[in-house]
């Protein structure tokens, strides 16, 4: 009979309005390898952190081997054997891996001496499989190998519960193994490992058991012999809940932007995306579903121009605008709009106030309101560029009329944006892209963060921007409002296109198992034109009604 | 060929002041804080250990030789320990920001030391200069003037046990920064402190002890260079400022590795007589406006340094990461 | 099984700290203190408790000045204030000197704050100060004698301008395109622009014991009295240099992108500015404004030039906008009461033996460090932690069941007081908004008219018409059209623009 290493009971952690675990009992045995699953948004990262000292719960109580602790700091978890590994390093640059394994450890701990240290380490990753050189600068070492000094750092300090956060995410396949082969080592010693994930090919094949999380709550653990990636996606998705968001029809539906071959890279130099295909049409809303990290982030940006492309095609209505800056884009009267996930650090000045963040992309017009002037009279002003005022006055102009027309909450115009609450700083940085008249809108994680009022405010004006003809993509993380608002759903696995799929055909099961890479549609009816459903449930009929929308939609387009 | 070796005795002597504000501040900047205050430290050091000594003769009976040259020590150093002091509260308890404050620190250093000296000087009966000669003879006391040997003496034994101190000192730094745990922990807490801070080091605590310690040893470069360049003499003319804005510099120059600071300080005491020294050994006449074009070559030297950091890519070379960023634990 | 009843904000974050509850089981072997107070940053302050913090630093500042010259010279307090006083301000002499170095001074700080605003830290203001005063000097030495009062006036302040943005703009391309690290840099350039004003001094001077004044017979170059103030010139252009930032940071398309790239790079990159031109342009300027200074020095204060041009006025200036927080009536205010004590201190200096010239570098100094500390508590907020909070709590029981109306009245005065500074806060903020808003529309008024006029001058000179023509960053027929679509968009000044824009490309085709 396995020992109980940890026990969650009734563990319950808020922050502020948000419920991040509720009520969350399970256990994790000696010796064994417990995959942690879950959506974004879940609660899985927030209970580790718990366990590791980051957090400390509200209600509720942890119990390592059988005893009842209070941890409240990661010195706290360290002496009770638990080690996490985070997805952000937290490693010096300049420093050889056995200097960051030593550093912080007090003379009481051990005496301080390199070689000895690097013989231990060597112990180490004999002992389970690892390979680390000590002397090796951490600057010189790729992702995989810092990877490899933080889980040795943890073994170093006597862990013998292990948390890996999203350990494979930053892995190749090949490095993955390698890694899967020292977890099993680590469990054949005796070591309990948490490892927190979505991809449920890998949780089949490392794991002993699941346990699934879902908004907060524990839905269940099973042993992974008993189950399969359908069941676990299942209870990681739940039923589809129906959220009364309105869906008009999709209007006019002519191809506004084409991305064709698309191949981005990350900061880090990975390819982010890997040759995308697909379509973003007028009056329609295409949704973007993925894992975190898939690569949404970088696809954004790269059709903002706001990040290098390194092949491929973005064209805007014939135009081609890759390698275009920003600034660029908007000279050349590109109406896109890009509202982005970080919304205080990149779409608005955080310290200045709505007024001048209204004007944010066109304070260079001289004014942003004309008085009614003849063209004569227009034709013979200065070039707008050379005047050197701000017009402050149209761009508070503009500002009370989004304040009024979204129901933003501020004090003033003057207010600094970062003084209002997420809902109203995005009522703001949407307003500000809408009114600029865009025809196509990129916006990412439109609603994270926001209360239910502002969310049902920011679909209806997508809504809204739909029925005018815009092209809108929305990249999301809730797949119920993926599947209620947009018209049809993108899904990326690891920067490729795992198929472009009606909301109205699919279902979330079937969304669900293309994020994790088990199910890929683009090769399903392959002789489809990119962005025209793939998936299966579409017949020729579908299909050609659509042609024949397209073809008249071309020629009024023509007229 | 004497006028060369005098040179170079010059050089070392005044080198060696510019050594220990380089080193000072070379511990004070590896533990993440930039401290412009260094001119101020080494002017109350200047200040704090003249006075000490001073003070120390006039009113003792008969003088302890023992004392003579502890009290100097102490009080320098003590002077810009607590110039270091202030800075790092200022700037890690109360968290201001490290450019305004170091600044500020040595306005009132330059202030307070030239006050407190005039101040002094006015006890000893207004005269334009006092002199703590005893003091100044002990720290002078050299090998070669007791002994002959020669060049080779004159060169390189020929001074007080303070400029043989500040190698020992800058041996000693290297070794604490590469071989030691509270080196290592020292050059976390400048790198990254949220690593540092993670790995359970208290931060704060480093950079503030750093900072003191840094400060106390830029005030001893100042005692060096009235009690013994200026032969214990306090007079109101003080180049003590320009001393400091070059130990800055020579932190630069040197890539926060004391061992180059050996080395460094010399060659910028070199340069500094340059115009002084160069005709005598050349023969060559140098125009009467050179001295401020050879003086000015350390500081071009500086920027060309720091300008070419970005290019050549070994990170070892570069400041630590986290200089000049105050360090604050957000609540999570 | 205990139940841990804390408030969600409540998350402990001590440093090092390990509360353990007592037989609530083992987790740790030792049971560290837990710190009783914890530094939270604040979200906001509102004007009155900024104010209400500067007051009380400065208070400080004065007494801690107050204590140590009582302590050195003896006087009691009300003497030495008279002394400061009559040091400032008794003569005609005094007031100029002291109106002289508030200018100068305020004309720096006013240099460095879009510099500061986006973090750019320009330590170098003395170089630029110096390099100006050269390049006047130059133009005073070789070619003031030649020329008109106004053209030698006119060339040396080009020059000056010129040579205080020149050597700014190197530390900010090294750092726009290599990323190198300014405030060392900038530090470093002070020091060469001494040497080269040393070595240029020391060869004008020849044989000469020392320079002297520039033309001191024909007084070419000088800048003559305004007002007659011999400084009045000087107050003039420092006017001009303030109003002209003011206007400059608040209400040009440059201040706008100044005060982006200053707040957040990531979102100015994003808006497309140009991130590295609008630094160096900004810089530039910034080096300017501090080497007209310069030229102001030799050519109105001391016709002469020396490496102490300008003094220690680059380093305090920093301190100042730092402080100011870009705020010019705060800059104006600081600049006066630094003036007030370095001419003070020359009054007190006289009246004693026990002082001595450098008194007011010790009195500024004083002051700089609370001003400096000051912003600790704007910025930061101290809580005390529970056990604190507990036994205050018990504290304050005890004391209700003795002295309740004391306890009550206490209470009472904290609320009304919270109430009256929020009050007060409140009607700030709103004046200031209303003045803000009031004065956009004046300000517009006028630039409408303005407009106006230059219309009627240009299009007389204009030939012809297709010469101004509308460029094409003005918004695509497309988004025109989906906004006219729109039925009760309430944004109608837009969509009227979008209109007569799109109507007017047509025409224009």
């Amino acid at each position: 009979m396995a020992e109980t290493a940890i026990s969650f009971k009734n563990i319950t952690k808020t922050f502020g309005e948000v419920v991040a675990n509720r009520d969350v009992t399970f256990d994790v045995m000696k010796g064994e390898i417990l995959a942690l699953l879950g959506e974004n948004g879940s609660g899985k990262t927030t209970l580790m952190n718990m366990l590791s000292g980051i957090y400390f719960p509200d209600h509720g109580s942890i119990e390592v081997n059988g005893t009842e602790v209070t941890i409240r700091s990661p010195k706290d978890a360290f002496e009770l054997g638990i080690g996490m590994v985070h997805q952000h390093f937290k490693l010096v640059d300049v420093f050889t891996a056995v200097e960051n394994t030593v550093l912080g450890l007090t003379r009481k701990q051990e005496k301080y001496n390199l070689k000895e240290a690097s013989r231990k380490i060597k112990d180490i990753c004999e002992k389970y499989g690892f390979e680390i050189d000590p002397k090796k600068k951490i600057y010189n070492m790729s992702v995989s190998e810092k990877q490899t000094l933080e889980i040795v750092k943890v073994l170093y300090r006597g862990a013998d519960i292990l948390i890996l956060d999203e350990p494979t995410a930053v892995l190749t396949p090949q490095e993955t193994e390698k890694l899967f082969d020292v977890l099993r080592n680590m469990r054949e010693d005796g070591k309990s490992i948490i490892i927190i994930t979505h991809k449920l090919n890998e949780v089949m094949e490392i794991s002993d058991r699941v346990a699934v999380l879902r908004k907060g709550e524990f839905i269940g653990a099973v042993n992974t012999s008993e189950t399969s990636e359908h069941d676990l996606t299942d209870m990681m998705v739940g039923h589809k809940t129906d959220l009364n968001i309105e869906r008009p029809e999709p209007v006019g539906e002519h191809p506004l932007l084409e991305i064709r071959d698309l191949v981005v890279k990350n900061d880090e130099g990975a390819v982010a995306i890997d040759g995308m295909s697909f379509y973003i049409r007028g009056g329609e809303i295409l949704g973007v579903a993925g894992i975190s990290g898939c690569g949404q982030k970088e696809l954004c940006e790269a059709i903002a121009g706001l990040r290098k492309v390194y092949k491929g095609e973005i064209n805007h209505m014939g135009d081609t605008i890759i390698g275009l800056s920003p600034k660029a884009i908007i000279e050349k009267g590109i109406a896109m709009s890009f509202i982005p996930e970080d919304r205080l650090g990149m779409g608005l000045a955080p310290s200045l106030s709505v007024t001048d963040n209204m004007m944010l992309k066109d304070y260079k017009n001289a004014t942003l309101t004309f008085k009614e002037a003849t063209a004569e009279e227009k034709a013979k002003r200065l070039p707008p560029v050379l005047w050197p005022f701000v017009d402050r006055n149209g761009a508070r102009k503009r500002a009370e009329a989004i304040i009024k027309e979204l129901d933003i909450v501020t004090p003033s115009t003057e207010t600094p944006v970062r003084r209002l609450s997420g809902g109203n700083v995005q009522k703001v940085l949407v307003g500000r892209e809408i009114q600029s008249g865009p025809n196509v809108i990129i916006t990412a994680y439109p609603v994270r963060g926001l209360d239910i009022n502002s969310s049902y405010t920011i679909y209806n004006i997508l809504n809204e921007e739909k029925k005018k003809g815009t092209g809108i993509m929305y990249v999301g993380e809730d797949l119920d409002v993926l599947l209620a608002l947009c018209d049809k759903i993108m899904v990326i696995c690891h920067g490729k296109l795992m198929g472009v799929v009606h909301a109205d055909k699919t279902t979330k099961e079937e969304i669900g198992l293309m994020m994790t890479g088990a199910l890929d549609l683009t090769e399903v009816k392959s002789d489809k034109q990119y962005g025209i459903a793939v998936d299966t449930n579409i017949d020729e009929a579908d299909l050609e009604a659509m042609r024949q929308r397209d073809a008249q939609a071309e020629e009024e387009e023509r007229e | 060929m004497t006028s060369f070796v005098t040179w170079f005795a010059s050089a070392i002597v005044y080198g060696t002041v510019i050594m220990y504000g380089a080193l000072g501040e070379t511990l004070t900047q590896k533990s993440g804080q930039l401290n412009l205050g260094v001119p101020g430290m080494v002017f109350l050091g200047g200040f704090a250990g003249f006075a000490g000594a001073f003070m120390y003769e006039k009113t003792a009976a008969s003088t302890n030789e023992f004392l003579l040259v502890l009290i100097p020590l102490l009080c320098g150093f003590g002077g810009g320990a607590l110039g270091g002091l202030l800075y790092s509260f200022m700037t890690v308890v109360l968290k201001a920001n490290q450019n305004v404050t170091g600044l500020a620190l040595t306005f009132l250093g330059v202030g307070i030391g030239s006050f407190g000296g005039i101040y002094v000087l006015a006890d000893a009966g207004f005269q334009s200069f006092a002199t703590a000669s005893e003091t100044a003879k002990l720290f002078n006391w050299n090998i070669n003037a007791n002994v002959e040997a020669g060049v080779f003496g004159d060169m390189f034994l020929s001074y007080g046990f303070m400029i043989y101190a500040a190698i020992v000192l800058a041996v000693i730094l290297f070794v604490v920064f590469k071989y030691t745990r509270v080196g290592l922990n020292l050059r976390a807490v400048g790198e990254s402190p949220a690593t540092a801070d993670a790995a359970g080091i208290n931060v704060n605590r480093y950079k503030m002890v750093a900072s003191t310690i840094g400060g106390g040893i830029c005030g001893l470069g100042g005692m060096v260079y009235v009690i013994m360049y200026s032969r214990g003499g306090w007079s109101t003319v003080n180049n003590i400022e320009a001393l400091g804005w070059l130990a800055v510099a020579l932190v630069i120059f040197s890539n926060w590795k004391p061992l180059n600071a050996i080395w460094g300080s010399y060659l910028f005491a070199f340069l500094f007589w340059f115009y002084n020294y160069f005709p005598t050994v050349t023969g060559i006449v140098l125009p009467t406006y050179a001295p401020y074009l050879t003086q000015m070559l350390p500081y071009v030297v500086t920027i060309v340094i720091i300008v070419l950091f970005n290019f050549r890519k070994k990170k070892e070379n570069q400041p630590p990461a986290a200089l000049g960023l105050s360090y604050f634990r957000e609540e999570r | 099984m205990r139940k841990f009843s804390k408030a969600p904000q409540e998350a402990p974050a001590c440093a090092g700290a390990a509360a353990v509850s007592a037989g609530a089981g083992v987790g740790v072997k030792k049971q560290k203190r837990q710190p009783l107070f914890r530094i939270v940053k604040r979200n906001s302050s509102s004007i009155c408790y900024n104010t209400f913090i500067r007051l009380c630093a400065i208070g400080f500042a004065l007494l801690v000045i107050l204590l140590f010259l009582n302590g050195v010279t003896g006087y009691s307090f009300d003497r030495i204030w008279e002394l400061l006083f009559k040091g400032a301000f008794s003569t005609e002499f005094s007031v100029n000197s002291w109106l002289n170095s508030t200018v100068m001074l305020l004309i720096i700080s006013v240099a460095l704050a879009p510099a500061f605003k986006m973090k750019f830290w320009n330590i170098g203001a003395q170089g630029q100060v110096l390099m100006g005063a050269l390049l006047a000097s130059v133009v005073m030495w070789y070619f003031a004698e030649d020329m008109t009062y106004s053209g030698s006036i006119f060339l040396m302040l080009l020059f000056g301008f010129i040579a205080g943005g020149i050597w700014a703009l190197i530390p900010a391309f090294c750092k726009a395109k290599f990323g190198t690290n300014e405030t060392l840099f900038t530090l470093m350039m002070n020091y060469i622009a001494i040497q080269l004003v040393a070595c240029t001094v020391r060869i004008w001077q020849g044989d000469k014991t020392s320079l002297g004044f520039f033309n001191p017979t024909s007084e070419a170059g000088w800048l003559a009295s305004l007002f007659g103030n011999p400084y009045g010139a000087i107050i003039l252009i420092a006017a001009i240099v303030v109003v002209f930032m003011a206007i400059y940071l608040n209400h040009t398309k440059h201040g706008f992108e100044i005060a982006v790239v200053g707040d957040s790079p990531n979102t100015a990159k994003y808006a497309g500015m140009n991130t590295a031109k609008i630094v160096m342009r900004t810089v530039f300027l910034s080096g300017a404004i501090c080497g007209v200074v310069g030229m102001l020095y030799v050519s109105g204060v001391n016709h002469t030039l020396s490496a102490e041009t300008g003094g220690s006025y680059g380093f305090t200036a920093i301190i100042v906008a730092w402080t100011a927080k870009f705020n010019p009536v705060v800059m104006v205010i600081v600049s006066m009461g630094i003036a007030f004590f370095e001419r003070g201190a020359v009054g007190i200096n006289g009246s004693t033996t026990t002082l001595n010239n450098y008194t007011s570098y010790i009195l500024i100094g004083i002051l700089l460090f609370f001003l400096i500390g000051c912003e600790f508590f704007v910025n930061y907020r101290i809580v005390s932690s529970e056990k604190i909070a507990t036994a205050y709590g018990k504290f304050r029981d005890k004391l209700e069941q003795k002295v309740p109306w004391l306890v009550h009245g206490c209470a009472f005065c904290a609320r009304a007081l919270h109430n009256a500074s929020a009050a007060v806060e409140k009607f700030f903020t709103g004046v200031e908004n209303k003045v803000k808003v009031f004065g956009g529309k004046m300000g517009r008024a006028v630039l409408d008219k303005t407009v106006e006029v230059v219309d009627r001058c240009v299009s007389r000179i204009a030939l012809r018409g297709d010469k101004f023509k509308t460029p094409a960053y003005e918004r695509s027929d497309v988004g025109a059209s989906a906004l006219n679509a729109a039925d009760g968009d309430s944004n109608t000044d837009v969509k009227e623009s979008a209109e007569s824009e799109s109507e007017e490309e047509v025409r224009n085709d």
